[in-house]
């Protein structure tokens, strides 16, 4: 399934902490480390963030396949950075010039990155999308916007199921695809059944919430309580960005 | 008109855009206590008429009364629908929740109950159709039969007064339309069902109409009814097997399987356009 | 391609993420209420879509489907592509949550202006309608890359330069194609859901629910 979330089951202590507890340290993480520049300091980020993951104990080969794959626009930039940046000249070979400059930006880039992405692998791939949808709800993101969210998360399963089946479909038709005018018409088709479906589904679905009273207005059950632990946890987090701001400002100021 | 009639639908046009007119002037009318089924091809018309039931769609002509009033203001729906819980054909449809527990509370919120006791509304019904521990179980990850019996929770959360059931057979294995069976015998009260397996209609009904190109071509005892082969045939369905094993095709019109319905039915169906 | 995080300096992410904002705000108003699961729903769909991968040349690209999508859902593209960018951020770390506004706003912002230019001509059969539809897939996408580049060099001017470049060329085929199967797709949806081609400003489906 391309759309399993492999890390939202497990029983480590971020498992159990409240999606919205989560939610908070990871935005108040990401908008910070995305400000902070000095390379010390984004160090230390990616040894907490390190540690987090350490700490949601999630299954290793996937979490370095999915740590490889978020790198891949970093490792676009290790190839032009380095010597389309100006400056003092570390290595040149021909006309390329691989500057000091360019490779601190890049290692720059690339700290600040997965300092903030293993954070968020730790705190949000730790819950069920369904929950971080309703901690968005909690968090007073328009209702229309979180029902919208909701209604996508529920059926993308069954739209992906959809598209294996017509995918299958056409294989078994000894559909073979090629750059041709042909493959393209067959994959425009595939979408535009895969939209129409969805377009009737969606109508139905809404049928069947009107059959139930729905009005407009989105009602659900309570959420559990914030636990001492979720609070605890979301403050740790917020001081250690505290922390990792005044070095910041030690070490430019 | 009978005292004890539910629904009564007289006289009603409908007809989508672009096509021909489905119903010109159907009479419909379910009593309470009714275990009524609805049989007929595809495109019949069983479908339309359920969502004009539950007015998902609004005849353009004809007299519409549910529960001792004419249906006619939004609000006459919004009530219509309180009172009738529908069973969607895709359950998938229905389950428009990520869980279980909030799939089935989400008709009480929307009545208006308190989140205590849309919890123990959930809990009592999940309870009563066998499904205590599956409250925080993924709608999309059930099985069919699973899923069906959460969706007929979600319409029984409404404590609605009649139950529709289009196709609830339908994609079942033997095993889930057996529980099934079992539960609507159980939920008793007054249900109409629609569906296109003889055997399950036989076995949750009493009375039986026949549909065919938008109009009742017979309404009788189930019996009676299912097992009158000639009518079966011209309207493209076919006697259930139970009832041909018993070699009871045409035969018996005074036949004991369901009481009598006090409406005037009786015990022999009347063919309007039966040839 | 979505920007990683990190990446872009916080003046160009606090710009997408206003740009973001004014969009869902404004989006959000066009959907009524009844519209919600729909917009859901087809959310989910382009997500889907957007996976398939279609082979050009020797390699292979994914389709990002931005223009069929403002072609069709018109104001509503604002929250329908934030939801599947925010999905993505969560699934599988594509982008992230600080780089969830410019990533909206680069594909979304195209999407709208495809679907202003373009949108009532699609009904149109013929010649017109096929050209509209493929201009609305590919420029959808050619904006795209050109508002990516942008974010780059907002960034960081000097260092950026040619990475920007090199993703804006990244983007030549990806527009050819996406005008092509947005082109076929629109065809389709005219013939098979007629209903589904966006609609005159202004006018609301008749709805049966009572």
């Amino acid at each position: 399934m391309a759309l399993a979330e492999p890390f939202s089951t497990g029983n480590s202590l971020l498992h159990r902490l409240d999606p919205r507890a989560k939610l908070v340290a990871a935005i108040v993480w990401s908008v910070t480390l995305a400000a902070l520049n000095d390379l010390r300091v984004l160090l230390l980020g990616v040894i907490c963030a390190a540690v987090l993951l350490v700490a949601a104990r999630l299954n290793l080969p996937r979490l370095l396949q999915r740590l490889l794959v978020v790198n891949i626009f970093i490792a676009f930039l290790w190839l032009f950075l380095p010597w389309s940046t100006g400056g003092e000249a570390v290595a040149t070979w021909g006309p390329i010039t691989i500057t000091r400059e360019g490779l601190l930006l890049s290692l720059q880039l690339t700290l600040r990155c997965n300092a903030i992405v293993w954070a968020c692998i730790a705190l949000l791939g730790t819950s069920r999308l369904v929950d971080v949808a309703q901690a968005l709800r909690a968090l007073r993101v328009p209702q229309k916007l979180v029902l919208i969210l909701f209604f996508c998360v529920r059926y993308i399963q069954s739209i992906h199921d959809e598209y294996g089946r017509m995918a299958a479909a056409i294989k078994l038709r000894a559909f073979k695809p090629r750059t041709t005018f042909h493959t393209y018409r067959t994959y425009a088709n595939l979408v535009g059944l895969l939209l129409v479906r969805g377009h009737d589904r969606a109508d139905r679905v809404h049928e069947a919430m009107v059959c139930r009273g729905f009005d407009g207005r989105l009602r659900t059950l309570d959420h559990r309580r914030l636990q001492k632990r979720d609070i605890a946890a979301a403050a740790l987090l917020t001081g250690l960005t505290i922390i990792l701001v005044v070095f910041e400002c030690l070490t430019t100021g | 008109m009978p005292d004890n009639g539910l629904i009564q639908l007289e006289d009603i046009h409908f007809g989508y855009p672009q096509r021909r007119h489905l119903f010109a002037g159907i009479n419909f009318h379910v009593s309470g206590g009714d275990l009524l089924g609805v049989v007929g091809a595809n495109g019949s018309g069983k479908t339309t008429l359920f969502r004009i039931l539950v007015g998902l769609l609004r005849p353009h002509r004809g007299m519409f009364n549910a529960f001792g009033r004419a249906i006619q203001s939004p609000p006459d729906y919004d009530e219509l629908r309180r009172r009738i819980g529908f069973l969607f054909q895709d359950s998938e449809d229905q389950l428009f929740c990520p869980t279980v527990k909030e799939d089935v509370a989400f008709g009480p919120l929307n009545l208006g109950k308190s989140k205590t006791e849309t919890l123990r509304i959930v809990e009592e019904t999940l309870a009563s159709l066998g499904m205590s521990g599956f409250a925080d179980r993924i709608s999309y990850e059930l099985s069919g039969g699973e899923k069906r019996l959460v969706a007929l929770a979600t319409a029984l959360a409404m404590q609605p007064d009649v139950l529709l059931l289009d196709e609830p057979a339908s994609g079942l294995d033997p095993r889930s339309k057996r529980d099934l069976v079992e539960q609507l015998a159980r939920i008793g009260g007054t249900q109409v069902i629609a569906s296109h397996d003889m055997e399950f209609v036989r076995a949750t009904c009493r009375r039986v109409i026949v549909m065919d190109a938008g109009k009742i071509v017979a309404d009788g005892p189930t019996d009676a009814v299912l097992g009158d082969e000639s009518l079966m045939l011209h309207h493209g369905l076919e006697v259930p097997h139970s009832l041909a094993a018993e070699g009871r095709i045409a035969t018996d019109h005074h036949h004991g399987s369901g009481p009598s319905h006090g409406h005037g039915h009786g015990t022999s169906h009347e063919r309007q356009e039966h040839t | 391609m979505h920007i990683a995080e990190g990446v872009l300096s916080p003046p160009v992410l606090i710009g997408g993420a206003v740009i973001t904002l004014a969009g869902l705000a404004y989006g959000l108003r066009s959907i009524n209420a009844d519209n919600v699961p729909r917009v859901g729903v087809m959310s989910a769909a382009l997500f889907v879509a957007s996976l398939i991968h279609v082979p050009v040349g020797v390699s292979s690209i994914h389709l990002l489907l931005n223009g069929l999508a403002g072609l069709l859902l018109g104001w509503a593209v604002f929250p329908a592509v934030f939801v599947a960018l925010l999905l993505q951020t969560i699934l599988f770390q594509f982008g992230g949550l600080t780089t969830l506004g410019v990533n909206t706003a680069t594909m979304a912002l195209p999407a709208l202006l495809c679907y202003l230019l373009f949108g009532r001509l699609l009904r149109r059969q013929g010649a017109l309608g096929v050209v509209a539809s493929f201009l609305g897939g590919a420029l959808a996408v050619a904006l795209a890359g050109v508002l990516t580049a942008a974010a780059l060099l907002l960034s960081n001017a000097e260092a950026f330069t040619t990475a920007a470049a090199a993703l804006l060329v990244a983007h030549i085929p990806v527009m050819l194609v996406e005008g092509v199967i947005c082109a076929f797709c629109i065809a389709f949806l005219r013939t098979v859901k007629p209903r589904m081609m966006p609609k005159p400003r202004n006018t609301r489906e008749r709805v049966d629910v009572g």
